[in-house]
């Protein structure tokens, strides 16, 4: 009796598993019946991207899955889901170094709807001979996030002993250094704890500085924007502004609202915190921040009040400089994936850059700047594009994204532990250049012969 | 009754064996495989030969001072753990009021995840670090040292504590009377019968938690991150970061898990090994 049964079951359970194998043909042409997965590059809005699942749904009753991967470990999990049975059909490039690595994994777009809404192919991922790998959606710009509140109440205060009397002074870094320890001596006074918002250097948490703040010494070492190829090789690098680079994170962490000594115990969102609460005048993060910000129990800054500052370093010419800008990430779809899906993906990708809803989403929810035609009336609420589109105008140079072609994360991992011991006072600045550049020979290596 | 085992043994064995070779075995060979090759995702690999291993060895920076790292902890969490869990073990099984309140009580550490336990101790170290001496954890490596055996302990110890509870519970009380009108004192009954006698669990705690410290991961990554620089990273975190902070170099990584998993295996069987041969019957 049990015999019977037991193959019984075991029969069934073979059947079940050869089901699981084929995938049944489309029945109709119309109708997609599969999932769109999308993997999400950005975590600080995973929360909206439910929204966006749930609005293409009741539009057009296609199942999407969007599934957001935990900060700074996007190509981990990208990793792990290509070899699943549910790899994405939409994943996200960060650079030409991702862009290599992950290849044979990417469609060429140059014949899609999306692309045709592309306004110019800078913000596009090309080989230069027409072939299209991704599409940039998220064009980025970070410098120092000022809360205006304070800098005015200090410019206004009769206390003060600088000649600067607003933030368009402070485009050099002679400027900003006086003015930021002008407020430090004045931190009551402006009800402050410091100026800049704590360091974060806790590992994990060091990218501001590591990726982000390295953007200006490349800049001027591989000669500024003419010069910089953003989808070629990982070029040589020797630290030429090193003692510029020195200048700002020296002006960050001894005008913190911390101990420089304390910086291994802070994360981006305490930083952020610090901001939102009004104890810190400025902070140094991208436009992203402003969900951060504005999310924080208890906020106090205004969204009025809130505006960038480039970030200066002390090179001639940086007066007339803006902010650091640049496409960041990249939609990629997925070219092992069935004809049917990438169609579909694409589908998906057109509604939300063009139909009412989509943009409604982008701009509002998702807080995106896309270089899509079809975005371009598209309002937005976060304060730092404003600011943004301000210094533009003003008729400033945004600095290229040459931090992007940073060898690999082991390059900045060791950089980010020397700035911490720096910090903690237990290495010298020259010990930090000399490991730097050192490092950054092995891993150049490395990448470049990985991506031959 | 045996009859009956016997006859419908495959029946009883085939879902466990078939899960443990889906999910064990057939994924243990294909990272053997792999650690041969130069790959990204396991569907384009390419084979490399020895060249994997040949980095290991010579990547003195990486994987060798995790190595050493591991070892350093292993040493002192083994022997930290089982003397205090063996102790706490004789306190509570010698009748003392609410026994069963403190056995609770050591247990439950271990009921808690090793993310959430790093980051707990993370702010109670830090807290008083910096109250003492101006600096957190992340200032130097025998900061962070400390840090992981105070935190393994904390978490290890309770488990460790109940079996060695069981363990001196199945001595027999006949076995202890004699040695008392012998007049044995206490410690030479400990010394000639309680631990003789509990030689199985001490085979068994010391092997939990010598495999537990070589694979230790969650607690490293939350408590110091490796902080300062790599010099406080184990050696899972150390493959983990192989695999995936460089291009590249999957099939490092993957050479790295392989020695790994050797060398756990035979530290596990050499322990096994010694402590089994002073059990007695």
């Amino acid at each position: 009796m049990l015999k019977k049964k037991m193959s019984w079951l075991l029969a069934a359970t073979m059947v079940a598993s050869m089901g699981m194998g084929c995938v049944p043909a489309a029945a109709e042409e119309s109708t997609y019946d599969g999932t769109i997965r999308w993997l999400n590059y950005k975590p600080e809005i995973a929360d909206q991207m439910k929204d966006v699942m749930a609005a293409y749904k009741e539009e057009t009753g296609i199942d999407i899955e969007i599934e957001t991967a935990a900060s700074n470990q996007y190509e981990p999990t990208l990793t792990a889901r290509m070899d699943s049975s549910e790899a994405p059909t939409i994943f996200v490039v960060d650079g030409i170094n991702m862009l290599n690595t992950w290849k044979d994994y990417i469609m060429d777009l140059s014949d899609t709807e999306l692309y045709s809404y592309v306004t110019d192919d800078r913000y596009t991922m090309n080989d230069g001979n027409g072939t299209i790998y991704g599409i940039s959606y998220a064009l980025e710009g970070w410098g120092i996030i000022v809360n205006k509140a304070i800098t005015d109440a200090y410019f206004a205060s009769p206390n003060k002993t600088t000649e600067y009397t607003s933030l368009d002074d402070l485009y050099t870094f002679d400027a900003l250094k006086a003015v930021v320890e002008d407020m430090t001596a004045m931190k009551d006074e402006l009800g402050i704890d410091g100026v800049f918002g704590s360091t974060s250097l806790k590992s994990g948490d060091d990218w501001r500085y590591t990726a982000h703040l390295m953007n200006q010494p490349l800049y001027w070492e591989w000669g500024g924007n003419d010069k910089i190829d953003l989808n070629g090789s990982v070029p040589e690098f020797t630290f030429e502004y090193s003692e510029n680079y020195k200048n700002i994170f020296d002006l960050y962490i001894n005008n913190s609202v911390i101990e420089p000594s304390l910086v291994g115990t802070k994360t981006v969102d305490d930083s952020m915190a610090e901001f939102a609460l009004g104890k810190c005048a400025m902070i140094q993060n991208g436009d992203w921040a402003w969900n951060t910000i504005a999310n924080t129990d208890g906020i106090a800054v205004k969204a009025e009040d809130v505006c960038f500052i480039p970030i200066t370093t002390g090179v001639e010419g940086e007066e007339n400089m803006g902010l650091n800008v640049g496409a960041g990430q990249y939609f990629c779809i997925n070219s092992q994936a069935s004809e049917e899906d990438q169609k579909a993906a694409e589908d998906f990708l057109v509604w939300l850059i063009s139909s009412e809803t989509g943009k409604e989403l982008v701009s509002k929810k998702l807080q995106l700047v896309t270089p899509f035609s079809t975005m371009a009336d598209a309002e937005y609420d976060n304060p730092l594009f404003a600011s943004e589109n301000a210094i533009a105008s003003a008729g400033k140079t945004a600095y290229c994204w040459a931090a992007n072609l940073i060898p690999d994360q082991t390059w900045k991992d060791t950089f980010g532990a020397d700035l911490l011991q720096y910090a903690q006072g237990q290495i010298e600045w020259e010990d930090v250049t000399k490991d730097a550049v050192d490092t950054w020979a092995v891993e150049r290596d490395i990448t470049n012969s990985a991506n031959e | 009754m045996q009859k009956i085992y016997k006859k419908y043994f495959a029946i009883f064995t085939l879902p466990t064996l078939i899960a443990y070779i889906i999910a064990f075995v057939v994924p243990f060979f294909m990272g053997l495989y792999l650690s041969f090759c130069k790959f990204k995702t396991i569907g384009n690999a390419k084979f490399v030969g020895l060249s994997n291993y040949a980095y290991v060895f010579q990547d003195s920076n990486g994987f060798l001072a995790a190595l050493w790292f591991t070892v350093k902890i292993a040493v002192v969490g083994v022997i930290t753990t089982n003397v205090i869990a063996f102790a706490l073990a004789i306190l509570l099984t010698r009748g003392l009021k609410g026994t069963n309140v403190f056995r609770t009580i050591f247990f439950m550490p271990n009921l808690i995840g090793g993310i959430i336990l790093g980051y707990i101790w993370q702010l109670l170290l830090n807290g008083i670090l910096i109250k003492l001496t101006g600096a957190d954890l992340t200032f130097s490596a025998t900061y962070g040292y400390w840090g992981i055996i105070i935190l393994y302990n904390w978490q290890k110890i309770g488990y460790l504590m109940i079996i060695y509870i069981a363990g001196i519970q199945s001595i027999s009380a006949d076995l202890m009377e004699a040695a008392q009108i012998d007049g044995a004192n206490y410690w030479q009954t400990l010394r000639k019968i309680i631990i003789p006698l509990v030689m199985p669990s001490i085979t068994i705690c010391s092997f939990l938690s010598l495999t537990d410290c070589f694979k230790m991961y969650d607690q490293n990554l939350a408590l110091t991150g490796g902080a300062p620089g790599t010099q406080t990273a184990m050696l899972a975190m150390d493959i983990c970061n192989t695999y995936y902070n460089r291009i590249g170099f999957a099939g490092i990584g993957q050479a790295k898990a392989v020695v790994f998993t050797v060398l756990v295996f035979l530290i596990a069987m050499i322990q096994l090994r010694a402590t089994k041969s002073k059990e007695v019957e």
